[in-house]
């Protein structure tokens, strides 16, 4: 109760409801911020937006490489090169957002201390910018498999819906990660150690079904991995011949339903506390 | 929330059923205290690198008073200047008005959204200028067509002229703060707090600010200024809240509060930077909501007081009303009219003085610190000389330090749990991989492989008793036990299987 009528309490964090429709109106912030941000960032290089396709080209020459020609395996799949390359384009997705959620609060320390918004848009802006990032990405993608003799299909519409499931995903994560490296720092340091993790967990240049054949535990383990199972829809409807197990199928929504439902009501729960970080 | 607020200020209630002015910010006893991660000590090279802390992960965790229990009431179409010296805690009271920073205790009651303006809030630097106004709208609420169509106008206020197309990293000080203050000023915000803008631009902006802030404060808001240049504030405010040590000194008439500080920068051996390292025995809080204990007049009536800064005299004259608080006031004065006014200040740390022990030390020491102002004025001999007793605001104090530090030493137990589970996990995980793999590996080569894995558990637990051992003594002999189990029955297995 105030002490005197019409006046509200400052430094609360909004109810639940009230700060999903504020940070709603506040949307095209979000937006503006990832766009100014992905075309700052890039305009300082001489290739410019040319980098976007360019890295994960070079990851994946790179993988090819090594996983390819040096150390090559019996795990491994026929078409070779677009298996590679689809499991590595995707994969970037989630890495930008999760190591761009990391640093979405730290890294905007001045902006959250100086204006009063809802907080969520920063990770959201974040994952809005590496949506921007993957369209060319996949755009390229799907120009590659061709010349690699995928045969084009309908199928590959169904990237759209997949990458989106994937965005909200990747948005959960972004969230909390975003939340804990404000207390934590040392969340930041740990999440490359993540992200190399989950990449050989992905099975990224090599067939879990292959090299996990006689183990039925680990085998539905790998398949569990939440990056594993998007990378798994994505070839499932981009390649011939590799569908994606049913395990895949089920849980890539089931875990895009927990991390975000987990994400948005960690995230708001510190809504208030985010300008006191150093 | 509200009995509470009532029971600590009566004079609170009055005042809001008094028809006047209407308050748009009630601050009532807020505290703010950081966390900081340092040492809060200096430490040679050695002692940092070969700190068993730093081995540990941990920075010390350091809070920081910054803000302590300040309390006011500020009313539709006042403009009120804040002063203190650097570190006292004014900028720090602004963001916990405008809701960036929580209070972590007391309330802050607004009839609107606090707008922070401060010279220190770079908005996004590698963007330019028309970007960050663009921004700045987006994220105050506006539509993006209102934004567009605002840019133009709030760029021309600026005056950056071409260098609105750049990067705002490359800005001056100066233009960066013209940029802000346009940006923030833009909406009619009720409440608009301005952190040191006035300070930074020119002759020719700070006129025309000015200017916007009286525009700003006739269309029914309310404008808090911070900032040291005097003279500006003497123009521009009829109220002035001097912040001390993250204590409320002063609040009053502008002249009045402007004098008393001016005089009080010029007094030889006054406190350095630093807002609350040493608390001062002063009275329990200072509002202009609370006329019946100091007898300042609200500052939302029609009389303003001349000053309301809390002079000895004052304190004889009401000496009956706070009886526990002013009962330090009379110690600190015979002891301040004995000991040389330009002492070196703080001789107490935070944490001596709340350990209970220096109790009585700080409170015959502080006020010779805080109130050196009239120590001969003062006749002796009519001040009857009371023991030091514990004011409420001294128990308040070290409850709060004893809280802390319980908290501080749970944390530290949990966080001592955390890293033992995870080494657990770790080594529990190292030699389940181990284990698969011997598993793989044997299936495959009829050749027993399996010693490898062991070893590497061996040495596993091995590290950890070297490591760990002088740290976290029981913790590492619980452990080196379980996983000198685990690599027992691993080994026991492999032999098995060699057997096989």
């Amino acid at each position: 109760m105030a002490p005197v009528p019409g006046l509200f309490e400052v430094g609360r964090r909004p109810p639940f409801w009230q700060y999903l429709v504020e940070a709603w109106r506040r949307r095209s912030f979000a937006f503006t911020l990832a766009g100014y941000r992905l075309v700052g960032g890039l305009l300082q290089n001489r290739l410019g937006i040319l980098w976007i396709v360019l890295k994960p080209l070079f990851t994946a020459v790179i993988y090819g490489t090594i996983f390819g020609a040096v150390l090559s395996s019996s795990a491994r799949p026929d078409d070779w090169v677009p298996y590679l390359i689809t499991g590595v384009f995707i994969f970037e997705y989630f890495t930008g957002c999760f190591t761009g959620g990391s640093r979405a609060i730290t890294g905007n320390a001045k902006l959250v201390q100086s204006l009063g918004f809802p907080r969520i848009l920063l990770p959201i802006s974040v994952v809005i910018e590496q949506t921007m990032r993957v369209v060319p990405i996949v755009l390229l993608l799907g120009i590659l498999l061709l010349v690699f003799g995928v045969p084009a299909s309908w199928s590959w519409l169904l990237v759209i819906p997949i990458l989106a499931m994937m965005g909200v995903f990747n948005l959960g994560v972004a969230l909390i990660v975003g939340r804990m490296s404000v207390w934590l720092r040392d969340v930041q340091q740990f999440i490359p150690t993540i992200n190399r993790i989950l990449f050989y967990a992905s099975a990224i240049f090599f067939q879990v079904d292959v090299a996990f054949a006689d183990n039925p535990v680990l085998l539905t383990t790998a398949h569990l991995v939440p990056t594993y199972d998007f990378i798994a829809l994505v070839r499932g409807v981009m390649l011939v011949d590799h569908p994606a197990p049913m395990v895949a199928v089920i849980a890539a929504p089931m875990w895009t339903v927990l991390a975000i439902g987990i994400g948005v009501v960690y995230f708001w729960r510190a809504e208030a506390r985010y300008g006191l970080s150093e | 929330m509200a009995s509470v607020s009532e029971l600590e200020q009566p004079g609170a209630t009055a005042l809001s059923s008094a028809s006047g002015p209407r308050p748009m910010i009630v601050v009532d006893d807020a505290h703010v205290t950081y966390r900081v991660y340092a040492s809060g000590k200096r430490l040679s090279a050695r002692d940092s690198i070969f700190n068993m802390r730093a081995l540990r992960g941990g920075r010390g965790l350091k809070t920081v008073p910054a803000l302590r229990g300040v309390s006011f009431t500020a009313s539709e179409g006042e403009t009120i200047g804040v002063i203190g010296h650097n570190g006292s805690g004014k900028s720090t009271l602004f963001r916990a008005m405008s809701g960036l920073i929580p209070p972590s205790e007391g309330t802050i009651w607004a009839a609107d959204r606090p707008v922070l303006l401060g010279v220190n809030a770079a908005l996004v630097p590698e963007l330019s200028g028309e970007n960050n106004i663009k921004l700045g709208l987006l994220a105050m609420g506006f539509t993006p067509e209102e934004a567009t169509a605002h840019i133009d106008e709030i760029a021309d206020f600026a005056e950056l002229n071409e260098f609105i197309h750049h990067p705002m990293r490359t800005y001056s000080s100066g233009m960066g703060a013209r940029l802000r203050f346009a940006i923030a000023s833009a909406k009619a915000h009720s409440i608009l707090l301005v952190d040191e803008a006035l300070a930074v631009g020119d002759r020719r902006f700070k006129l025309k600010s000015e200017q916007r802030i009286r525009e700003l404060r006739d269309s029914a808001g309310l404008v808090m200024i911070v900032s040291h240049s005097v003279s500006s504030l003497r123009d521009t405010c009829e109220r002035v809240l001097w912040i001390h040590k993250g204590e409320l000194r002063a609040d009053g008439a502008a002249k009045a509060v402007i004098d008393d500080y001016s005089k009080w920068v010029k007094q030889p051996g006054r406190g350095a930077v630093g807002a609350a390292s040493v608390g001062s025995g002063r009275r329990p809080g200072t509002s202009g909501a609370k006329p019946a204990a100091s007898g300042v007049t609200p500052a939302t009536s029609a009389a303003k007081p001349a000053s309301t800064h809390i002079s000895p005299a004052e304190r004889a004259a009401n000496a009956g009303v706070p009886a526990a608080a002013v009962s330090t006031a009379p110690t600190g004065l015979n002891v301040a009219a004995l000991a040389p006014v330009g002492a070196p200040s703080d001789p107490l740390t935070f944490d001596q003085l709340l350990s209970g022990e220096a109790m009585h030390a700080v409170q015959t020491s502080s006020p010779e610190r805080t109130k050196p102002r009239h120590p001969r004025k003062q006749p002796i001999a009519t001040r009857p000389i009371t023991l030091p007793r514990e004011s409420p605001r001294d128990a308040a104090r070290r409850e709060r330090y004893l809280r802390a530090a319980r908290d501080r030493n749970r944390r530290r137990i949990v966080a001592l749990a955390i890293t033992g589970a995870a080494i657990l996990v770790a080594v529990a995980a190292g030699a389940a991989i181990a284990l698969v793999g011997a598993l793989t590996h044997t299936a495959t080569l009829p050749a027993p492989a399996g010693v490898s894995p062991a070893e590497t558990a061996q040495a596993a637990v091995r590290f950890v008793d070297v490591a760990f051992l002088r740290d976290v003594d029981e913790l590492s002999l619980d452990l080196a036990m379980k996983a000198d189990a685990v690599a027992a029955g691993s080994e026991a297995y492999f032999t098995g299987l060699a057997d096989v």
